[in-house]
């Protein structure tokens, strides 16, 4: 059994659609975030749909569903989920309502615990080894599997493991290719699939987005970094000609 | 990772040459390996359509930035050689689960066939290009090893060389997932009546559409293309349409905003009408004038032709005519003829349903009966020999009743340069649809009597008002100006601005004001109607 695991898509359709043509896999796994901060999140709700076996829910896709309160209105992240579920139907809000905050998944004699986030940090982003082994402890799986972080990592303990899929669509380790994670036989293996960054910086081009922003999002996905002050400095100087909201320079919670 | 090496040839041997692009990829997607460099046996799909094979004695190595996955593919080739060359492009590539996303779509040269795994890649309109081909579907890639080839010709003029004597030619091509189902074209109002109107659009993929107006449920697809008859209307009625399209496939959707139209009146109501000139390839100043037009609140707009700089070219039609008038196209029915920037293009009848689904077309509309023609048709022979259209035209301009106007693209009389040229234009050439309208028609119109022709393709207004009529009206929105120079009589007023023409029809007569976007009156006609019959449309 080989399973397909992929995290934080992020709306990123053609970062999507080349890991999911590229990594031969049985099983289709995503750990979360399929929407938010992306220019493409319908199709890639319908796509995460179509393919994946399991899906739990991420952060941004809770926030959407109404199962964690909305980003405040005046951050990017909550205009981002504005603009997000303004391209969304109802019919993918309850989609995205039914997925679960973890999933377990068995190829037969092993089990891998599916979830967003990493277990008790909420959701802070930390991958401190003490966490690590904190997480594998409180699961009775043989390897626990999570992303939202955006940084992939394998971490192994004896002979069970932690693992972070890394983002499929908005990677932040300085490795612009998509990123994923591969169980084979009960191993993990993080692949890394080179896509159409420029495609995906086209799509941009269709959203509400100011000049300054959205060349900032696009050194993003071109440097596989995110520099959330950048992106605040660009909101603001592209003042009220940012998302549809006048902006008003708050930190940018990227 | 390692870059994939990609292997040009050319040569040329009575203007044709060769381009020949391979690429391999291994499975992963991440490395990449050679492909052996082309030589004399190389494989026959390889080989262009006719001639040429001396060329594999030149390969030689190009280096490739990336070519992994569905990630860019790209190569350049310099030329050094005036000549129309045929360029080739193959590139070798494995997916390892191509089912796993349903559509592709392939972003390449715009004029370029494509044939993947041997097969000639579907267009959702033959006859059109496309620049990204939407839409292919998953089940024609195979599992491991593809071969993509592309085709297309390139011109190499000696003025393309003479600045750096060489000039390098790049292939770009992208494979990549098919975005989210969309209603890429439309909806558009067709021709439309006191009982029913039409309706079309196009979609993105193949899609299930459904129309629902008035209590009804329209149904339309799978397919990209989709056209309505709406019957069962009231007359002078305004309603509310919603249109939906579903992917079969997925169940995805997507729908349009709410919109509403209006049914014409039954007998003899006043109403008013736009016309717009070319707008080919000004979106910016086209939709200005849209949008000034549409605040006049028309029945319905007639278009001369020339709606877009080229026809063929899939993408052009959105970008510079469908979407600056998303808004009037949606609510206003449109009337077109075809202009030479057409090309005789297939999307013209699918977008625009015409009266009868002809392309040449009348229809009587209160006092006012417009005639609608294709004045390129067979290079403008139909018109200047006997045949099927020149029939039908007579047989129409025999019935007299009520105010008559010709729409076409091509002026009888102007003072253009396209008038100029066809003074002289040798057989095939562009301006030959102009001479037609000139020696052929315009006696035709003559003898019966007809009020005014409407018409464009010099990229100015001018109005003629020549000894025999009839009136003549020269109108643009939004083409490049053209210039009025050559000696004309019967000129009345020109005007260098982008304009559209409002036309107000009562029963007693009709009042034509050409208007700039600003609201200026470039000017006004008035034609009586000689015989008040009001038939109903």
């Amino acid at each position: 059994m080989r399973f397909l695991v992929i995290g934080d898509v992020h709306a990123n359709l053609t970062a999507l659609g080349a890991v999911l043509v590229a990594v031969a896999h049985d099983q289709v796994v995503c750990v979360g975030d399929v929407i938010g901060y992306g220019p493409e999140p319908r199709a890639c709700v319908d796509l995460v749909t179509r393919v994946a076996q399991r899906v739990v829910c991420g952060n941004h896709d809770a926030h959407l569903a109404g199962s964690l309160p909305p980003e405040k209105t005046w951050s990017s992240a909550g205009r981002w989920d504005r603009w997000t579920a303004a391209q969304l139907e109802e019919r993918h809000r309850a989609i995205i309502g039914s997925w679960p905050e973890v999933a377990v998944c068995t190829d037969g004699s092993r089990t891998f615990q599916m979830r967003h986030n990493l277990p008790g940090t909420g959701y802070a982003t930390t991958d401190a080894p003490t966490r690590l082994a904190e997480a594998l402890a409180a699961s009775p799986a043989d390897g626990v599997v999570f992303g939202h972080s955006h940084v992939p990592f394998i971490h192994r303990i004896g002979r069970r493991w932690v693992a972070n899929t890394g983002s499929v669509g908005q990677p932040r380790d300085g490795d612009p290719r998509a990123a994923c994670l591969v169980i084979e036989d009960g191993e993990p293996v993080i692949r890394r699939v080179p896509y159409d960054i420029e495609a995906t910086v086209r799509a941009l081009e269709d959203l509400p987005l100011g000049p300054c922003y959205r060349a900032a999002w696009a050194t993003c996905y071109r440097s596989g970094l995110v520099d959330g002050r950048r992106l605040a400095q660009a909101e603001a100087e592209d003042g009220a000609t940012g998302f549809p909201e006048p902006v008003t320079a708050k930190t940018s919670r990227v | 990772m390692t870059s994939t090496p990609w292997y040009l040839g050319y040569g040329q041997r009575q203007a044709l040459a060769l381009l020949i692009l391979a690429c391999g990829l291994a499975t992963s997607g991440l490395a990449c390996r050679a492909t052996p460099a082309l030589a004399d046996d190389a494989p026959a799909a390889l080989l262009p359509p006719e001639g040429g094979l001396a060329v594999f004695s030149s390969v030689r190595e190009v280096a490739v930035e990336r070519a992994d996955g569905l990630s860019p593919w790209s190569a350049s080739l310099e030329l050094t050689t005036p000549g129309t060359y045929h360029l080739h492009g193959r590139a070798l590539f494995d997916l390892a689960a191509p089912q796993a996303v349903p559509f592709y779509r392939l972003t390449k040269p715009i004029r370029a066939y494509g044939r993947l795994n041997g097969q000639q890649l579907p267009l959702p309109l033959p006859g059109l290009w496309y620049e990204a081909i939407p839409a292919i579907p998953a089940t024609l890639f195979r599992q491991g090893r593809n071969v993509l080839e592309l085709e297309w010709p390139e011109e190499v003029t000696a003025a393309h060389l003479a600045k750096q004597g060489r000039l390098a030619i790049a292939l770009a091509a992208t494979l990549g997932v098919e975005p989210a189902l969309g209603i890429e074209s439309g909806p558009v109002l067709g021709q439309a009546g006191s009982d029913h109107a039409t309706l079309a659009c196009r979609t993105s993929r193949p899609a299930l559409v459904e129309l629902v107006i008035s209590g009804q449920r329209l149904r339309s697809g799978p397919g990209h293309h989709h056209a309505f008859r709406i019957g069962g209307l009231l007359p002078d009625t305004v309603y509310p349409y919603a249109l939906t399209a579903t992917d079969p496939t997925d169940g995805s959707q997507v729908a349009c905003p709410e919109q509403a139209l209006r049914t014409f009146p039954a007998g003899p109501a006043a109403y008013r009408f736009v016309v717009f000139g070319d707008t080919q390839a000004n979106p910016g100043p086209w939709r200005q004038i849209a949008l000034a037009a549409l605040a006049e609140r028309p029945l319905f707009s007639v278009f001369v032709g020339d709606l877009t700089d080229n026809g063929l070219e899939s993408e052009r039609w959105n970008r510079e005519f469908f979407t600056p008038a998303a808004e009037l196209l949606a609510t206003v029915p449109s009337y077109v003829v075809l202009g030479n920037h057409e090309y005789g293009s297939p999307l013209v009848p699918r977008l625009f349903p015409a009266p009868d689904g002809r392309t040449n077309w009348q229809q009587r509309i209160g006092p006012l009966t417009l005639i609608g023609i294709d004045g390129g048709a067979r290079g403008g022979s139909a018109w200047s020999e006997p045949g099927p259209e020149r029939t039908w035209l007579e047989d129409t301009l025999a019935a007299r009743g009520g105010l008559r106007f010709l729409v076409t693209h091509y002026p009888p009389l102007s003072s253009g340069h396209h008038y100029r040229r066809s003074l002289t234009a040798p057989p095939g050439d562009l301006d030959v649809p102009t001479r037609v309208a000139r020696e052929a028609l315009l006696p035709l119109l003559r003898r019966a009597g007809l009020d005014a022709v409407l018409c464009g393709h010099e990229h100015f207004y001018q109005r003629l008002e020549p000894e025999g009529g009839p009136s003549i009206i020269v109108t643009v929105a939004g083409a490049r100006m053209g210039r009025a120079t050559a000696e004309v009589p019967g000129i009345k007023v020109t005007s260098e601005r982008w304009h559209y023409l409002l036309m107000e029809v009562t029963s007693e007569h009709c009042v034509m004001t050409a208007k700039a976007v600003d609201g200026t009156v470039l000017d006004r006609r008035e034609w009586m109607v000689p015989n008040v019959t009001g038939a109903g449309p």
